[in-house]
């Protein structure tokens, strides 16, 4: 499954005193089985962009397509492109709105027409995606639950309608530090072992770095990067005038790098990071 | 898609009509509402229009912008000219089938259409040149002698402000969780009565959870600032009325109720 | 005496409990916390989600009151409702959602709420709202409407809000939670000059390290009890305790205490790109003399 926009723009109220280009003449393609994560800051036109990729906004120029069909064509149901690419907004668990965990994470495969047991079946694999226990929690509230649990329950009400994209906006903001390596893991496993093709916007970097193998940058409703993780956080210039800033071992390596230490300085990682501060270092225990 | 909605919107501006005390301001709205529905005559009308004009050009208003506020209730005039035009007796002026449409209907829709235009531009000049602020400020200051007969005349005016604040917080959010609903499949534009009616569920719940719970923290954030009522709360705008300010009302007053007499 | 003048906020055995509603359980958020904060102190509070640090946060201006134990703010007692108002005007209370929060539609009247529930004089209101969208730099959207600023800009009206009461503390409950980088970059910013150059005691609630790490103090709360207490080099250089407590240190923290396990000695304390690039090139011209020396 594949995503990919042409000549993609986005202007709210046209024609008015109030207009404003949101996303601006933007081409790329997500291709199938790919992690890619969109960084920008707020306003770039991130949520502007994603919400195209299902239909639930249209181009005001440009076109998009999923799996090579044009959403906007003729006689294209704008329901199965979206049962197609998921999208999970942020903060999705103030969406949620059933008696029980179960109906909620239903919503979604019942409104595809699905059967009674199909549907059993969707919901209770969708919980176990998200590392939600099925028997205990299914005829519970979802309003009871803890942050953390409401977030997965909310995630699972999207992957139960079984896409093939998942596209999530900043699925760990207002989670504590391990709160988010949860949500970061499943996210990795729905990609890994579940063979998603993820779509990651976040505000955190180390995240990105982490988890993403591409990364676009938008600025000001432009398309500015779009390359392999270790490519975008090299360019210092392109992430600074985005107003963001790569992880702290890469910076680190870069400052290093220009203290004349022959480091590489395409670090993602604490762990990458070590493995070649010890190499320049000469060999474990060499300094001591 | 709530982006759009321009009626009533605020015009930030320094004319004399935008400095002109909100009280004021209230009661001119309202003695101009009166006197529409008195005046029966189309110079009548044509005068009240001119004055209305008149303050649109002085509050240097774009005239255009003005005109976009009737658009949400184009419909209940046009139908209004409808049915003032095929319902009355009288010279025909053509007819379709059964429907006689009349001189004295067109005449009387006309008036009647007018009317209703002129009653929305007076309404949204308050709204256009009075910020929410001033607006409530001025109906608490004028519903305060009304406190005796047992009307929470600050209570309103908070309620009013904070009702304001979030109108815009919650018509996002508005269309945050219908977009959510419908990334998961939800439909609320197709179906019978019954099923849109069931198809808005998803939509409310969430909507009025998060209301609740926006309206918990708020309450909190305003008790941490002190917050304890009206009693004991000075305000940073003090209302002065000017003499200007009494003279105007007082002219203003003066001509509608001439208006009223004699035409 | 002269002890007790120095601190503004004091807690002893501060207890909080509550019984969730269907059952009769007691739980307690807060199970015995002393602490106390002195004037002029930049402290952060970090701790897992539930670990009762909002809670602990709410005690500090009277919105909770304690079960037990006892909460002092520059020596007024929380439990003595005559205090109430004092206390909430001494210390003031940022919240994490910014949009609500603002109480008005603009953004200078939403400042002045705080004066105008104090009975403040409308040109006192005045000059106080004036600074105090001068101190966070707001000045030039005074007349805006709150919805269409963004986060860190909102926060920063809340800010202004709580300034303009003329607090001597102010107290964030994960102000940055919502915001973006440059939004958290915005607020962090405002709330360490105002620590740094009006000299107002900040008490910052946070789940980002980094932040915590610009306190003189972190304090870590957890199962509502203080667990650590200490200056940011020494709580985040205990790695492994750190990450027990379901938290996380900084990258460069961590990486330093990955390459201290390797055998590469370099201090373990290191908060910021800098100083641990400053370690390891001390480090790299060593190794670079010792191989020389081969």
């Amino acid at each position: 499954m594949s995503i990919r926009v042409e000549n993609l723009s986005h202007t709210y109220n046209p024609g008015t005193p109030f207009e404003r280009c949101a996303v601006d003449n933007v081409t790329l393609e997500i291709k199938d089985g790919e992690f890619v994560a969109i960084i920008g800051e707020t306003g770039s036109g991130k949520s502007t962009l994603i919400q195209h990729f299902n239909g639930l906004l249209k181009p005001t120029g440009g076109r998009v397509f999923v799996d090579e069909v044009d959403i906007w064509g003729k006689g294209v149901h704008l329901k199965t492109v979206r049962q197609k690419v998921g999208l999970v907004f942020q903060y999705p668990e103030h969406q949620l709105f059933e008696e029980t965990v179960f109906k909620d994470i239903a919503f979604g495969p019942r409104n595809i027409g699905l059967p009674d047991d199909e549907v059993d079946r969707r919901v209770e694999q969708a919980m176990k995606m998200v590392g939600l226990d099925f028997e205990a929690l299914r005829d519970r509230s979802p309003f009871e639950l803890s942050g953390g649990e409401k977030r997965r329950v909310a995630m699972a009400g999207v992957i139960a309608m079984k896409p093939s994209v998942i596209v999530l906006d900043e699925p760990a903001s207002g989670l504590d530090p391990h709160g988010r390596d949860q949500v970061l893991a499943e996210i990795q496993q729905l990609h890994q072992e579940f063979g998603f093709t993820v779509v990651l916007v976040s505000h955190s970097m180390e995240d990105v770095a982490k988890l993403a193998r591409r990364v676009m940058v938008l600025h000001k409703a432009k398309l500015i990067a779009d390359g392999s993780t270790r490519d975008v956080f090299g360019m210092e210039d392109v992430l600074s005038k985005a107003g963001l800033e790569a992880p702290q071992v890469t910076r680190l390596m870069q400052e290093l790098a220009r203290r004349n230490m022959k480091v590489r300085t395409d670090i993602l990682t604490v762990e990458e990071a070590k493995r070649e501060i010890l190499r320049v270092l000469g060999g474990e225990g060499r300094v001591s | 898609m709530f982006r759009n909605i321009t009626l009533g919107q605020y015009m930030p501006g320094t004319s004399l009509v935008h400095k002109l005390d909100p009280r004021i301001k209230i009661l001119l709205t309202l003695v101009v509402i009166t006197i529409l529905f008195m005046v029966d005559t189309f110079t009548g009308y044509g005068l009240v229009f001119l004055f209305i004009l008149g303050v649109i050009l002085v509050a240097r208003l774009p005239v255009r912008f003005v005109l976009y506020g009737i658009k949400p209730l184009l419909f209940i005039i046009v139908l209004t000219f409808g049915l003032h035009l095929f319902m009355n007796e009288g010279r025909t002026l053509f007819s379709i089938g059964p429907l006689v449409a009349t001189y004295e209907g067109a005449f009387k829709g006309f008036t009647m259409a007018f009317r209703l235009v002129l009653l929305v531009l007076g309404t949204s000049i308050l709204t256009l040149t009075t910020s929410p602020i001033e607006l409530t400020d001025g109906l608490e200051s004028l519903l305060s002698p009304m406190r005796g007969v047992g009307i929470p005349a600050h209570e309103l005016a908070m309620m009013m402000t904070i009702a304001l604040r979030f109108i815009p917080t919650l018509l996002e959010e508005t269309e945050k969780i219908m977009k959510a609903q419908m990334a998961r499949g939800a439909d609320f534009e197709t179906g019978n009565a019954l099923q849109r009616a069931k198809s808005l569920i998803p939509l409310l719940v969430p909507l009025f959870v998060n209301a609740f719970r926006r309206a918990d923290e708020l309450a909190m954030a305003m008790e941490a600032r002190c917050y304890r009522g009206g009693e004991g709360r000075t305000r940073m705008k003090q209302m002065k009325l000017t003499a200007g300010d009494v003279l105007t009302g007082m002219v203003v007053t003066a001509g509608m109720v001439a208006i009223a007499i004699y035409l | 005496m002269n002890r007790v003048s120095d601190e503004i906020i004091i807690t002893e055995n501060l207890v909080y409990s509550y019984s969730s509603e269907d059952q009769e359980i007691e739980m307690q958020a807060l199970a015995g916390v002393n602490l106390s904060i002195a004037r002029g102190e930049f402290v952060a509070i970090i701790g897992r989600n539930g670990s009762g640090k909002s809670t602990l946060a709410k005690h500090f201006n009277a919105l909770f009151l304690p079960t037990s134990g006892t909460v002092r703010i520059n020596g007024m007692d929380t439990q003595d409702p005559r205090n109430l108002w004092r206390i909430r005007q001494t210390v003031g209370m940022v919240f994490q959602n910014p949009d609500n929060q603002i109480v008005s539609t603009t953004v200078e009247e939403d400042v002045a709420f705080g004066p105008e529930n104090l009975g403040v004089p409308p040109d006192e209101i005045r000059r106080r709202v004036n600074l105090a969208l001068e101190w966070v730099g707001m000045s030039e959207y005074m007349r805006h409407a709150p919805h269409l600023l963004s986060g860190g800009q909102k926060q920063r009206v809340a800010i202004a809000g709580v300034l303009a009461m003329r607090p001597k503390c102010i107290v964030l409950d994960e102000p940055t939670a919502m915001l973006d980088p440059s939004g958290r970059r915005e607020v962090l910013d405002t709330v360490k000059r105002l620590n740094k150059e009006e000299g107002i005691t900040v008490v910052l609630i946070t789940h980002f390290m980094d932040e915590a790490a610009l306190g003189d103090r972190v304090v870590v709360i957890d199962q509502g009890k203080i667990v650590m207490d200490d200056v940011p080099r020494k709580i985040f250089s205990q790695v492994e305790l750190i990450r027990q407590l379901h938290l996380d240190v900084p990258q460069v923290t961590r990486l330093a205490h990955e390459l201290n396990k390797s055998g590469v000695t370099i201090p373990e304390d290191a908060l910021t790109v800098e100083e641990l690039a400053d370690a390891l090139s001390g480090s790299y011209r060593e190794s670079a003399v010792a191989s020389y020396g081969e």
